[in-house]
């Protein structure tokens, strides 16, 4: 079992979905995180095994590479499809509860600002690392995090901005949803902001790349009693 | 001077060739962080694949509108043109302030691969639209800088000098002043236009200014004039 769940890890790790994904070479032919998963689920190993030590464990390798600058955005893109394509095979036992998501984050670029493609990424990331995103898109204002904290019972918002004009615009909205839900942890990122901008508006942390976030949330999920469902 | 000033156009609309704005795969391979020794097989593979979408989609276009016909002062510290002001930071307007005259420049790749992206992006196919973005972003690096070198053609046969290009949101200058910078432009010039938060549309564009005259300079290496620490333009 060991070794199967390993080999699922390194599927992630490598970005190999599926036996007929041609990447890596050097893994051409072989079954990919597709295959191994459902060999696992057949082969009766428990759901949460599969996810905790197989997937994420994956998962997980990916992010120290990427903090350490071994590997770039698109090698954690690659890794990210691989996780997303197996978690397919994992919805059945997430909806009879037998395993969980870690929680619920809801993103969104804010009020003024059409740019997604750090957010879109930021998901994937979030996805991989065994979150639930709820993606609210662009030119999304306090009202609309608002009521999506209300309708998900979310603690997690992620707030996304790449003008100067429109970072300007997550200051309001921190204070607009930090007056109803003081409890819910906003974190912000986009290239213009910084950690100084992140302290001014109240909001609880700043990070310049995806996996900044997912290590926090994670390490958030790790050490607190509280429910981030 | 001020009959060289006024011998130079007022507005021009330049004709860019598709194909002389290009990226070829190693500058694509660069911006995402590899050399073209380390590249991964699969990045590889979609760099390869997405080239020829790139450069059918890109929709090249810019212009220039020269302001010889407008008072150009400072005072505090700032631009001022006719009864405009631009920029409160120091941080540019040093280095504007001794020119006769102020150029605006504007380049944009068209709005055909934003949309490709988005497709992209909605199919879950997350790498190759984040490829094509980054390319995007070079390629309408690419094309300012046409427009620049054209500026520089004109100004140099008249034996006039051209200052760095300074853009809104970039050294400490506010990004809002992109719409004084546009009341100066005809309306709609080269299809880019401004929401209220001062985006331009399409996404994949660029606005700035230059400085033109006697007394101004290009400085080698922009960055260095700029005081900001956390910027992600800055040393690219």
């Amino acid at each position: 079992m060991k070794d199967l769940l390993n080999q699922i890890s390194i599927c992630i790790e490598r970005g190999k979905v599926s036996a007929q994904s041609p990447h890596p070479a050097d893994m051409k032919g072989l079954a990919g995180a597709i295959e191994l998963t459902e060999h696992a689920l057949n082969n009766r190993i428990p759901a949460k095994d599969v996810l905790e030590n197989g997937l994420l464990k994956g998962m997980q390798r990916v992010g120290e590479k990427f903090r350490d600058g071994k590997i770039f955005i698109p090698e954690v893109l690659i890794s990210a499809k691989a996780m997303n394509s197996a978690m397919e095979l994992l919805k059945p036992y997430f909806i009879s509860g037998e395993i969980k998501l870690k929680g619920k984050v809801i993103l969104g670029t804010v009020t003024g600002d059409l740019h997604d493609i750090g957010k879109n990424i930021l998901r994937m990331v979030l996805e991989g690392g065994g979150w639930q995103v709820i993606d609210l898109g662009v030119n999304v204002n306090a009202d609309k995090f608002i009521n999506s904290i209300k309708e998900h019972n979310a603690k997690i918002i992620g707030f996304s901005a790449l003008l100067t004009t429109t970072m300007q615009n997550m200051e309001p909205m921190v204070k607009s949803i930090k007056e109803i839900f003081d409890d819910v942890v906003i974190v912000v990122g986009g290239a213009p902001l910084n950690k100084e901008f992140a302290n001014k508006i109240n909001a609880d942390a700043y990070f310049p790349a995806p996996q900044g976030m997912l290590d926090y949330i994670d390490n958030l999920f790790n050490n607190s009693n509280q429910s981030y469902e | 001077m001020s009959e060289i000033l006024k011998s130079l156009p007022t507005i021009l609309e330049l004709r860019i060739d598709p194909q002389d704005v290009n990226i070829s795969k190693s500058e694509l391979a660069f911006s995402l962080g590899y050399s073209d020794q380390n590249i991964p097989d699969h990045v590889a593979e979609v760099i390869d694949q997405s080239m020829e979408l790139i450069h059918q989609n890109v929709m090249p276009s810019g212009g220039i509108v020269m302001l010889h016909d407008k008072n150009i002062t400072t005072e505090n510290d700032r631009i001022v043109i006719d009864d405009i002001y631009l920029m409160s930071e120091k941080i540019i307007s040093k280095y504007l302030r001794d020119s006769d005259t102020v150029a605006i420049l504007v380049a944009t790749i068209g709005d055909k691969l934003e949309h490709i992206v988005k497709q992209k992006m909605d199919h879950n196919e997350f790498l190759t639209g984040y490829v094509i973005d980054r390319a995007a972003s070079e390629l309408v690096e690419k094309t300012v800088q046409l427009v620049e070198d054209r500026l520089y053609e004109i100004t140099a046969e008249k034996k006039i000098s051209i200052t760095n290009r300074y853009s809104p949101g970039y050294c400490g200058w506010n990004v809002k002043d992109q719409h004084k910078l546009f009341s100066l432009l005809p309306e709609d010039f080269c299809g880019i236009s401004l929401t209220e938060s001062s985006l331009m549309i399409p996404i994949k564009s660029i606005s700035a200014i230059i400085g033109i005259g006697d007394k101004v300079r290009k400085e080698d290496y922009a960055c260095k004039l700029c005081e900001i620490d956390f910027c992600y333009k800055k040393n690219t």
